[in-house]
């Protein structure tokens, strides 16, 4: 394959065509469209990937009004072009590398004979999804529109929400091969402007040939890439993007991906939903207490029901204690390996839900609850206790709106079994020391991931742990975009 | 970059006091003090009081520079450099006797059977995988573990306030005021145990030094307050003599508390003992610290990476060559400690402040009789 | 890489401090008695697992309890020759009761054992502790009154806390407390088997009196209840009067008992006032007889007059057992201070409290007349206190 060139366009049509053509040699989609214009017989050529572009736009727009220039008397140029076709966007470009990117990206390609320009013309169309509900971020009270794959219906319906000057919106290319656009939304003034000059930074260090998702440029310009932590947020709705903006948060759009990313991204965040702030800060704080009960609880569950059953059964009062060894009599194995087997059956039950068909999903659920619910405790493979245990920590772990820290959640509970089932209670007190000391140590873009929690301080904890009453909560709780920063 | 704020360095006090005082502190004291022993804190806390007086002295007189630079500043490169090996050295076996506390905490009540050395390791790894985190991130979650400590030692103390039997304090002071004055020795040396807080303080926000003072003052008066009603507590629901004869008698004050009626929720030390196991862990971590920091500033590091492994491990073996058995531990803490504690937390402290003002003094009177002549 | 995680599970298993519940032997009950030839014996109540939740499971049992009874030269050995019976590791976390029989107690091994359970950091300080005039083997093997199954019978009995309502609630932190608080003595309830309906059930009989950690005599349940009145800490209780009129019964009810006991050293001797408020109602057969206002009057004084001979002998009856369970002696000792107590006092409860003097008023209010037409049918206990 040839290596695109830095080359400029020439006066010759044909040789540009030549050109143009020859990089897109063996695609079978590029179509070449020849019109001869004016009464000079100037030629024009129009050069277009018909898949990805609006066709009818570019008959319309642009070789209709062409042909209609049959009775000029001088030759076209690309300034005239202007006041000539009814498209509405259209750029000249002087360098073919250009000029193949546009038709590479869907748009058409005017080239005109005796000019050594290209004018690019807006005419892409890809296919993408309608606007639709979120199929994971559920919620009952607010809009229920997400994001599609198509980054300009994205942009459309965040601006939506903020209709104003103040979003901007940055474009920047990532990837060699795929170039796929990314764009960066932020509130000027709210937003840091080192946080932004960061995250430029970063996007434009990437150097990988494919950028398919947004989960690639999270990975890839996040504070610690090797934590199990999330320090970006993922969302599929506009309304949460719109509110981190106004929250001085910076948003990063990749195109064909229908999460946008958002940072900075603090602990506290992963256990917010758009809908806390759209019903009675009562009933909001209260799930907000829950998430946060329900995450720590399910992450210690198994390691601490592991502890009362073999270390330290004499916190469980007499009459639980001998249903539960009631109800472990006959079970073949140690109860480490009970709890370690059925946690690691429940996960594999929860990805199979996630990868089968819709048709056959449901019936995952009935195998699931027939075999590791039922089956499995009549036969006296494993005890009722230890099921019900695992799953409600495993329900537990369905509380939290994020699913990276949600899949972060359930990944840790088996090292802290594994360190609970060595040392009791002293290994579960060491690594839980060795957890909060990583948790504290992260950063997302320079800001503290446990800010909230330590030191504490009243402002921050009106939108953390619970959620203050929306007059309370009108000032924004930090200090994004100004000098001082937030701490 | 992150800065310890003040209300970090406060829970450093409450953490590095009240961790090991809640479980030691009452066995010490009512020994010496009897059913007096709840007035021992207030005579040891002006010790606490002293030392930090003492920081305050030389952070005024040498802002923003660490111990090892205020020790070679004032006794000179030789004997400063002396001074500070010398507190390497006393901090790392304090942090030793901490540690072999805990082990002998852990080997009674929580892991019986499980060999000392394998507690040791595993305690060990987790100090040294600690110390490689800032001190920012040390202070905030040792913030977390204190505070939980606290609320659960008030929800213990509280549901022991039934228990409590009035006759236990009468008659009033029976050991007389030398009895108390013995009790209080030894939570004497572990209130000027704050003086580790030489080695955080020019890493705190400068903007917070004021607030610093204010909330040092404020712990060290509810530190106080709390020990007290430790005390209280224990001495009211085991009495002198079981009190006298328990090693740990806060520990059988939580496995005698219930909640609810009948035996609905019981044994409930196992909860306290999560946040006790930690207190007392960072306590060891913040000693580990003060040692690393010295060397840090002696070699010209910037982090603990090439020595913290060496301080952490060499621990590990010698706290059981040296203290094979708990007893010798406690004998040694009864009776030894307090005076070489408190001579290298106190005394140091004030022999650089005091050589710091003869020092200076010196200098201004000598350029003012240079510039006379 | 999740075989080995797998293995390494099996591994871990073997940890030290890992012990499987079915490895531990669950004792909810010990006791100690004195068999023939002066030989201990510790009787270990062991609670087994009961049925799980659902009948279908295979591993659905039938609660079982199990009494194991070993015999040993020492007292001290003879909870470790447990061992040779029990298999499993005698887990001691859930222990309640300890039963002792009397004649243990009366041993120097009682206070031997007491001293070695409070050091043995598993035993809750909660663990009640009992004593029996029978035998502690009978006595686990007994069941409540009413109840339907042999098991928990004791267990049931501390649970209910229908022994708090008749004597003093001791566990043995408060047993340990009040032994080595000078000044006072410790009691004990005291439980037996009796006959009932032809089943042998268990019953509470009053209280056992220690004295530095050794049993010095028993007092009858009526004995426990006036201590608890004039300790304040009893519940409802009935006081029986005699009739105001021939062939009459009356009955106090207790409501409110405040009791104010201030003590003195006159001359070396000690004194103590007691002075008793008692605050209650009256149920009253009434005959022909209407209940008027003097009538009231006489049935209270009645009712002081009754209670003071009770107190009085109860206080005769501790002094001549040379203990002290009120606790005069530590009120005593707030007075003289410890250095004078320790000189003079120490041996109190021999030497001090039989000779002391008690001065004791006793004033009661009846705050309501419940008058009944109908005589109230009454039957005599045992022990001859009526009781309705």
């Amino acid at each position: 394959m040839t290596q695109w060139t830095n080359r400029r366009l020439s006066m010759d049509l044909d040789k540009n065509v030549e050109d143009i053509l020859g990089q897109f040699a063996s695609c079978a989609d590029v179509v070449l469209r020849r019109v001869t214009i004016t009464k000079a017989r100037q030629k024009a050529a129009i050069i277009f990937i018909p898949e990805i572009t609006d066709t009818t736009r570019i008959e319309q727009a642009c070789v209709r009004p062409l042909l209609a220039l049959a009775d000029r008397r001088s030759a076209l140029l690309h300034e005239d072009l202007q006041n000539e076709l009814t498209i509405l966007g259209m750029q000249q470009h002087h360098i073919i590398d250009d000029v193949i990117a546009a038709i590479a990206a869907g748009d058409a390609v005017l080239l005109l004979d005796g000019t050594p320009q290209a004018t690019v013309l807006t005419t892409a169309k890809w296919e993408h999804r309608a606007v639709e509900k979120s199929d994971n971020e559920v919620s009952l009270r607010g809009s229920l529109q997400a994001f599609n794959e198509d980054t300009r219906t994205n942009i459309g319906l965040v601006r939506q929400f903020l209709r104003g000057h103040e979003l901007k919106i940055e474009k920047l290319t990532c990837g060699r091969m795929t170039k796929t656009p990314v764009h960066i939304l932020y509130l000027d003034p709210i937003a840091h402007p080192d946080q932004l000059q960061t995250v430029k930074q970063r996007l434009q260090q990437i150097k990988l040939d494919s950028v398919l998702d947004a989960g690639y440029i999270e990975q890839l310009i996040r504070d610690h890439p090797r934590s199990l932590f999330p320090t970006m947020g993922q969302t599929e709705r506009p309304d949460r993007v719109a509110a981190q903006l106004v929250d001085g948060r910076i948003a990063i759009a990749v195109d064909h991906s229908p999460t946008m990313l958002t940072l900075p991204a603090l602990f506290p965040e992963f256990f917010q939903v758009s809908e806390d702030y759209y019903g009675d800060f009562w009933i909001q704080s209260f799930l907000r207490l829950l998430r946060y009960a329900a995450f720590w609880v399910s992450l210690s569950l198994m390691s601490l029901y592991l502890i009362f059953l073999t270390y330290n059964p004499e916190l469980l009062p007499t009459p639980l204690l001998l249903k539960l060894s009631a109800a472990r009599m006959g079970i073949p194995s140690p109860t480490i390996v009970e709890v370690f087997f059925m946690g690691l059956l429940f996960e594999v039950l929860h990805e199979a839900g996630l990868r089968l068909p819709r048709p056959i999903g449901p019936a995952i659920s009935i195998v699931g609850g027939l075999v590791v619910g039922e089956a499995a405790v009549t036969a006296g493979i494993v005890g009722a206790a230890t099921v019900i245990a695992i799953a409600m920590a495993g329900i537990l772990s369905f509380i939290i709106p994020n699913h990276s820290l949600a899949a972060t959640l359930r990944l840790l509970r088996f090292p802290l079994l594994l360190i609970t089932a060595m040392f009791g209670i002293v290994g579960f007190a060491a690594a839980l020391l060795l957890l909060l000391l990583h948790m504290f140590s992260l950063t997302s873009f320079g800001e503290p991931y446990m800010q909230a929690a330590a030191p504490l301080r009243k402002r921050l904890l009106e939108d953390s742990i619970v959620r203050a009453p929306l007059d309370v909560l009108f000032k924004r709780s930090h200090n994004w975009g100004t000098k001082k920063g937030s701490q | 970059m992150q800065q310890l704020d003040a209300r970090s360095a406060a829970w450093i006090v409450f953490v590095v006091i009240a961790s090991t005082a809640t479980l030691y502190l009452p066995a010490i004291s009512i020994q010496q003090a009897q059913n007096g022993a709840w007035l021992s804190p207030v005579l040891a806390v002006p010790f606490g009081f002293l030392t930090y007086g003492l920081i305050w002295a030389l952070r005024r007189r040498h802002p923003g520079q660490s111990f090892t630079a205020i020790a070679l500043a004032v006794f000179g490169p030789v004997i400063g450099r002396v001074i500070v090996i010398l507190m390497v050295v006393f901090l790392w076996q304090a942090g030793v006797i901490i540690l072999r506390q805990l082990l002998g905490f852990i080997k009674t009540f929580i892991l019986l059977e499980t060999p000392i050395l394998v507690v040791d390791f595993i305690l060990s790894l987790a100090i040294w995988l600690a110390l490689r985190y800032r001190v920012t991130v040390l202070g905030k979650v040792n913030q977390m573990v204190g505070f939980t400590l606290a609320a659960l030692l008030a929800v213990l103390l509280i549901s022991a306030m039934p228990d409590i039997h009035m006759s236990a304090f009468t008659p009033w002071l029976e050991s007389g005021w030398k009895g108390l004055v013995r009790g209080a020795i030894v939570p004497a040396t572990w209130y000027s145990q704050i003086v580790l807080l030489i080695f955080v303080w020019h890493e705190m926000k400068p903007d917070e030094t004021a607030l610093l003072d204010r909330r040092i003052i404020w712990m060290l008066l509810s530190t106080t307050l709390f020990l007290m009603i430790v005390n209280i507590a224990v001495l009211g629901v085991l009495g002198v003599q079981e009190s006298a004869r328990s090693g740990f008698p806060t520990l059988e004050i939580a496995r005698y508390v219930q909640l609810g009626a009948g035996v609905q929720l019981q044994r409930l030390d196992i909860l306290f003992i999560i946040p006790w196991i930690l207190a007392a862990i960072f306590k060891i971590i913040f000693f580990y610290y003060g040692a690393c920091a010295i060397i840090r500033d002696l070699l010209q590091h910037t982090t603990f990476d090439a020595f913290s492994s060496g301080v952490v491990f060499s621990g590990m073996g010698v706290v059981l060559v040296v203290f094979p058995k708990a007893s010798i531990t406690s004998y040694f803490i009864s009776y030894d400690w307090p005076v070489y504690g408190l001579f290298f937390q106190v005394g140091i402290p004030l022999l650089l402040v005091i050589s710091s003002l003869i020092r200076s003094r010196l200098k201004s009177w000598l350029s003012h009789a240079g510039g006379s002549s | 890489m999740l075989a080995s995680l797998i293995l390494c599970c099996f591994a871990l298993s073997g940890c030290w401090d890992y012990k499987e519940l079915e490895q531990q032997a669950l004792l909810t009950g010990l006791g100690y008695d004195v068999g023939g030839k002066g030989d201990f014996l510790v009787i270990a109540y062991l609670d087994e697992q009961q049925s799980s939740a659902g009948d279908k499971a295979p591993q659905a049992q039938k609660a079982q309890t199990q009494v194991v009874v070993v015999k040993s030269k020492h007292a001290l050995e003879s909870y470790h020759l447990l061992s040779l019976q029990i298999p499993q590791f005698k887990y001691v976390s859930h222990l309640y009761t300890m039963v002792f029989s009397e004649a243990f107690a009366k041993s120097s091994s009682f206070s031997e054992i007491v001293d070695r359970i409070t050091r043995v950091g598993a035993v809750r300080r909660r663990t009640s502790l009992l004593v029996t005039p029978d035998h502690v083997k009978d006595v686990y093997s007994q069941r409540l009154p009413g109840a339907d199954s042999t098991a928990r019978g004791l267990p049931d009995l501390v649970l209910q806390g229908n022994l708090l309502q008749l004597v003093p609630r001791i566990d043995l932190n408060e047993f340990v407390y009040q032994s080595t608080l000078p000044g006072v003595d410790a009691m004990l309830p005291e439980i037996h088997v009796v006959e009932s309906n032809g089943h042998p059930v268990l019953k509470v009989a009053g209280a056992a009196v220690f004295h530095r950690m050794k049993m010095v005599g028993c007092l009858t349940p009526e004995d426990v209840r006036t201590l608890l009145w004039l300790m304040g800490k009893s519940g409802h209780s009935f006081l029986a009067l005699p009739g105001f009129q021939k062939n009459d019964a009356a009955f106090f009810h207790t409501g409110e008992i405040h009791t104010a006991i201030k003590t003195s050293v006159r001359g070396g001797r000690p004194f103590a006032d007691v002075k008793v408020e008692l605050t209650g109602t009256l149920a009253a057969y009434r005959g022909e007889h209407l209940l008027r206002k003097a009538d009231i009057k006489q049935l209270e004084s009645m009712a002081s007059r009754v209670f003071r001979k009770k107190l009085i002998r109860i206080l005769k009856k501790t002094q001549a057992m040379k203990a002290d369970p009120v606790g005069f002696g530590v009120l005593v000792r707030a007075q003289v201070g410890s250095a004078v107590w320790r000189k003079r006092y120490v041996h109190w409860s021999e030497e001090e409290y039989p000779r002391m003097t008690v001065h004791i008023q006793v004033k009661t209010h009846i705050s309501s007349a419940e008058a009944t037409d109908s005589p109230i049918s009454v039957q005599q206990t045992e022990s001859g206190s009526p009781q309705s």
